[in-house]
């Protein structure tokens, strides 16, 4: 097992009831390096990022086996799922902010965990906004509620909300297929800015998009990892032929 | 490792986790534990509900006191009136539910100058008919006797029918409802299965008047059976032991020459079994003996029998019958009103002012409460309009009541179906008209039938309209203008007027019963439909 | 012949039309005839006595119909009822929209539905012989009955009208917002209370607003338990009349002025009722704008 794995995923697979979704997953993720899942629909990649910080606990047919450290620690016997959770954050597909303030969005992690400090919240949100470059836009309007914001905002605010529990990876599942381009572009920015100090896993179905930003890319295919590799070499010279034709557009 | 959903894993040394962590899933455990509690506690609220009142429904079980003790006596003795007279066995009609009687309702059954009914003994509303033979000399005049009481030998010669023989007797005891007559003992072996015995209960238990003195501010008033057994038995040995003074007991036997009676009013603390007759003709005290009586409350007879007295006796029939009628009409009037609203609200109206208003309305009339809705029937359907308190008069005024219920469910279920049948129906070239009754009305049918099921659950349950628009007869309707009570108005009237608590939690369990059977049905189809909308 | 048919066409949707047109009628005419039967009492009574004045004595002379008592009584027991059921029927609705699974949750969705549909009569039976003697036993009270006894009868009548509204809000509040929260390291329990119900907040308000409509429009469980004093209530113990149980009560034999009297108090209901259906629209209206 490599050291500078982040997380490490050892023959998992995963069955929704009868139905099996994930077949033997072996995959060592990087520190600081953006990692994308792509494929077809249905194949998988958003189950197993899910699986990653254990989301799928909240479906009860979910039977899962394998192992997956997460900082060479198992991920289901060795971390408490809400330390796992703070350590491991997700940025969902449709942005999600919750009916509040902006201010008590960001604020809503560290308290939840324990933060109550209000200067340290405060600086908290002011960091996190800054890191998610939305603290320009919304500095004045800290305490408006946020669903006033745009699609695009809205989506930077929930990263800011992950980043403000102080994660090491940042986990999302498709951020910006809800958005506009230009929103997208500013998304695709922040999140080549966050990999220096953040271990990105990100699934899209943006071909293009996963090129732009990832160091590496997995192909998912009926459950399975086709193919996993640095980016270039996936979408220049890719080893299975079945990966030649999803990146050439013939299917998906 | 394998796992499934939601991991509570046991905090292990290895697991990587903080206080905080550890404290808030702490929390979240004390306030789902709570939230448990709350659920179950809303499951025990019903069940206590409902199962108390079927207890107390189905069955009555009551202490009553009485100034005779419950020993019952099938062959009484006559010997007070002669030295050699026969007992005498009293004899009823098969069907008449009594098992036995204290000796002075017998007394007024053959003595009332109005005619008396069984209904004071048993509830079952029946004209009591005393029947005498006087043809049997010395036994006869005995009997005579032992019925009197000083002077209502009048009311007795007007009130009882002569019958020819012993053998008539028994005949016509078995073919009159309410019948009651004597035979001597000899006569009375292989009675007819058409005539039952009737136990007479005579045994009083007479004390001196110090043991029924308030002392201390208490005062036995009454025994149970159980300790009468004891006191007659000698077991207790002071009056205190049942609840009274702190005097010896003196139990005095029963002698035939009246030297008894002397000694026990001259003995404080003394205690006599002797015949009630006795007592009454000597001004003795009486302590009263508490009966247990228990049965079944809800029995077959309480449903079929006619209300009688304010529904003290009989059953509740006319009342379940009323209600039917009150159901069915409310139906009648408020479905086709109801289900033509929803038609137009979902397939003809477009959103916008006029919509506002009907769905104001509808919302407005639902919140509307029923004494209100009871102050309008009064006004509007009773006076203005002339129909008079009685049954169109409330059967308007819950048709309006359970219109919004209709219309709501009506409207869920048209707009339920699929807006793919419509345009399938169009097509054909069916108009808009024909492609609601033949396509989405029926389509829409389980869902409307929820509605008239929930509607008819609420016109059995509603009471506070029906007080100052059905009124407070308890015959059978009769016509539209005729008063009448259905059930909940009934058991009010029950509770208000005190009547019996017995026939109170009766009528209460056969509502409770008829909302279980509706909301059954309701729940039942509302599966049909989902099961046939694949939902 | 297609003349014709269109003619029909148009008939029936007039008719259906006249259907829906009904409730709304209906509305308009109680409105106006409890108002027509009841104001002309202010020609004699000064509309702020009535409403003010603690003396009911409609009987005597010179007669006195001061309603505060009754408004007071209503007040009494619809407070005391939502403080009862507001804390259970919100858990319950929790309940039955997070945590409820399989056999248990049919069983009270069943519960709940005939916790609804039993008749308010057979409640005020039960208050007074299953809880008022415990009542009477706990606090040494003389009947049992009174304001506490009511609140109590009205607690569990109004509990499913909680529960369902708060159920159905929490229902509405959308998934991801839940899984928001959660992937943040929250624990459910914190989403519920900290995400979902400030989301639902509106909708759980309207039940609530709902549930105490029924409380105060509630007439036969009350007249059964609340022990019909025509005095001011002063505490959970004593003995209260509200404004349903006055009409109620004195409409068996009220004549005159007497009679007018309790269709003014109906006025005084019928307000109260039209304030608290407006409230729950208005709240209903906006929890479908915050669910968008």
């Amino acid at each position: 097992m490599a050291v500078e794995n982040k997380i490490n995923v050892n023959d998992l697979n995963l069955h929704y009831g009868d139905f099996q979704a994930l077949y033997d997953i072996n995959i060592g993720i990087k520190e600081k390096e953006v990692t994308a899942l792509i494929g077809p629909s249905g194949c998988g990649k958003s189950t197993f990022l899910r699986t990653l910080n254990r989301m799928n606990d909240l479906i009860d047919i979910v039977k899962i086996d394998g192992d997956i450290h997460y900082d060479d620690k198992n991920i289901y016997s060795q971390w408490d799922v809400i330390e796992l959770r703070k350590k491991v954050g997700m940025v969902f597909q449709k942005p999600n902010p919750f009916p509040m303030s902006i201010y008590d969005n960001i604020a809503y992690g560290p308290r939840t965990h324990g933060v109550k400090n209000k200067s340290i919240l405060t600086d908290i949100v002011e960091r996190s906004l800054e890191q998610a470059s939305l603290w320009d836009e919304v500095k004045d309007r800290l305490h408006k509620p946020a669903l006033g914001l745009s699609g695009g905002q809205q989506q930077r605010l929930c990263i800011a909300r992950v980043l403000a529990v102080e994660p090491d990876v940042v986990l999302m599942d498709e951020p910006t297929s809800a958005l506009d381009p230009i929103s997208t572009s500013r998304i695709e920015d922040l999140i080549d800015e966050l990999k220096k100090s953040y271990t990105i896993v990100i699934v899209t179905h943006n071909m293009q998009q996963a090129g732009r930003i990832s160091d590496k890319t997995a192909f998912f295919l009926h459950g399975k990892i086709e193919e996993f590799g640095p980016t270039d070499e996936i979408f220049f010279n890719p080893a299975s032929p079945k990966t030649e034709e999803y990146i050439s557009g013939k299917f998906g | 490792m394998t796992s499934t959903g939601s991991i509570n894993l046991p905090a292990e040394e290895k697991i990587i986790s903080s206080p905080h962590s550890r404290k808030i899933r702490l929390q979240e455990r004390i306030a789902k534990s709570l939230i448990w509690f709350l659920a179950v506690l809303t499951i025990a609220i019903l069940a206590w509900i409902v199962g108390y009142l079927m207890v107390k429904g189905l069955r009555y079980n009551n202490n009553v006191p009485y100034d005779v003790t419950p020993y019952a006596e099938t062959r009484l003795s006559l010997d007070a009136f002669g030295e050699d007279v026969e007992d005498v066995v009293f004899i009823i009609h098969h069907k008449t539910r009594s098992e036995d009687i204290p000796v002075a309702g017998l007394r007024k059954l053959y003595n009332k100058t109005r005619p008396e009914n069984w209904g004071f003994y048993n509830q079952q509303n029946l004209r009591v008919v005393p029947l005498a033979y006087e043809g049997a000399g010395a036994f006869s005049a005995a009997v005579k006797d032992f019925i009197l009481t000083a002077d209502d030998l009048d009311d007795y010669k007007k009130n009882v029918q002569e019958v020819d023989s012993w053998q008539d007797m028994i005949e016509q005891v078995g073919s009159t409802a309410g019948a009651l007559g004597f035979l001597p003992a000899s006569e009375a072996e292989n009675l007819p299965k058409t005539v039952k015995v009737l136990g007479v209960r005579r045994t009083s238990v007479a004390v001196h008047p110090s043991v029924m003195e308030i002392v201390d501010g208490r005062m036995l008033r009454e025994i149970t059976s159980e300790d009468a057994e004891r006191l007659a038995s000698g077991e207790v040995a002071n009056w205190k032991d049942v609840g009274g003074i702190d005097y010896p007991v003196t139990l005095i036997e029963r002698t035939s020459d009246g030297q008894c009676l002397e000694e026990l009013q001259s003995t404080k603390g003394a205690m006599l079994l002797c015949h009630y007759g006795d007592v009454e003709k000597n001004g003795l005290s009486i302590l009263p003996v508490k009966r247990h009586e228990t049965g079944w409350n809800l029995t077959w007879h309480f449903i079929v029998e006619a209300p009688a007295r304010s529904g003290q006796w009989g059953g509740i029939s006319y009342i379940i019958i009323n209600t039917f009628f009150l159901i069915l009409f409310t139906v009648l009037f408020s479905t086709p009103v109801g289900v033509m609203a929803a038609i137009f609200m979902v397939e003809y109206a477009k959103q916008g002012r006029l919509m506002r208003i009907l769905r104001m309305g509808t919302e407005t009339l639902a919140g509307i409460p029923s004494i209100v809705f009871g102050l309008f029937g009064f006004i509007f359907f009773v006076q203005i309009l002339g129909l008079g308190i009685g049954f169109i008069s409330s059967t308007l005024t819950v048709t309006l009541m359970v219109l919004p219920t209709i219309i709501r469910t009506s409207e869920e279920a048209l707009k339920s179906v699929p807006q793919s049948f419509r345009e399938g129906s169009l097509a054909l070239g069916a108009t808009k008209l024909q492609t609601i009754v033949k396509v989405v009305l029926p389509a829409a049918s389980p869902g409307i039938l929820t509605g008239i099921i929930l509607a008819v659950g609420r016109t059995v349950g509603e009471t506070a309209v029906l007080i100052y628009t059905l009124g407070s007869n308890y015959d059978l309707v009769s016509g539209p203008s005729s008063s009448a009570r259905v059930l909940s108005l009934h058991l009010y009237m029950l509770f208000s007027e005190a009547l019996s608590f017995d026939r109170t939690f009766a009528t209460g369990a056969v509502l409770v019963i008829i909302i279980l059977l509706t909301n059954l049905s309701a729940t039942f189809v509302m599966k049909r439909v989902s099961k046939n909308t694949g939902k | 012949m297609k003349s014709s048919k269109s003619v029909l066409e148009v008939t029936v949707e007039k008719i259906f039309l006249l259907s829906a047109l009904i409730s709304v009628v209906s509305v308009a005419f109680i409105t106006v005839f409890i108002f027509l039967e009841g104001a002309p009492l202010f020609a004699k009574v000064n509309p702020f006595t009535f409403l003010f004045s603690s003396k009911w004595a409609p009987t005597a002379d010179p007669a006195q119909y001061g309603i505060l008592p009754f408004i007071m009584g209503s007040v009494w027991v619809t407070v005391g009822a939502l403080i009862l059921s507001v804390p259970i029927g919100l858990a319950v609705g929790i309940f039955m929209a997070e945590m409820a699974e399989g056999r248990f949750a049919d069983i009270l969705r069943s519960v709940v539905e005939l916790l609804a549909g039993i008749p308010s009569v057979i409640y005020g039976l039960f208050g007074y012989i299953a809880i008022s003697p415990l009542i009477r036993q706990l606090f040494n009270s003389p009947t049992g009955l009174g304001v506490l006894t009511a609140s109590i009868v009205l607690a569990i009548m109004t509990l499913p009208t909680i529960i369902n509204i708060t159920e159905v809000s929490l229902r509405a509040v959308p998934h991801e917002l839940k899984e928001g929260s959660l992937a943040l390291g929250a624990t459910h329990w914190m989403t519920i209370y900290r995400v979902m119900i400030p989301s639902a907040r509106s909708g759980i308000l309207a039940g609530i607003v709902l549930g105490m409509g029924r409380a105060i429009g509630e007439t036969m469980a009350v007249l059964m338990v609340a022990g019909n004093a025509v005095t001011m209530p002063k505490g959970p113990l004593s003995l209260a009349r509200t404004l349903t149980m006055n009409i109620a009560t004195d409409m068996k034999y009220a004549t005159g002025d007497h009679a007018v009297s309790l269709f003014t108090t109906g006025i005084v209901l019928f307000v109260f009722i039209l304030g608290i259906n407006m409230v729950v629209q208005y709240l209903m209206k906006k929890a479908v704008k915050e669910e968008m």
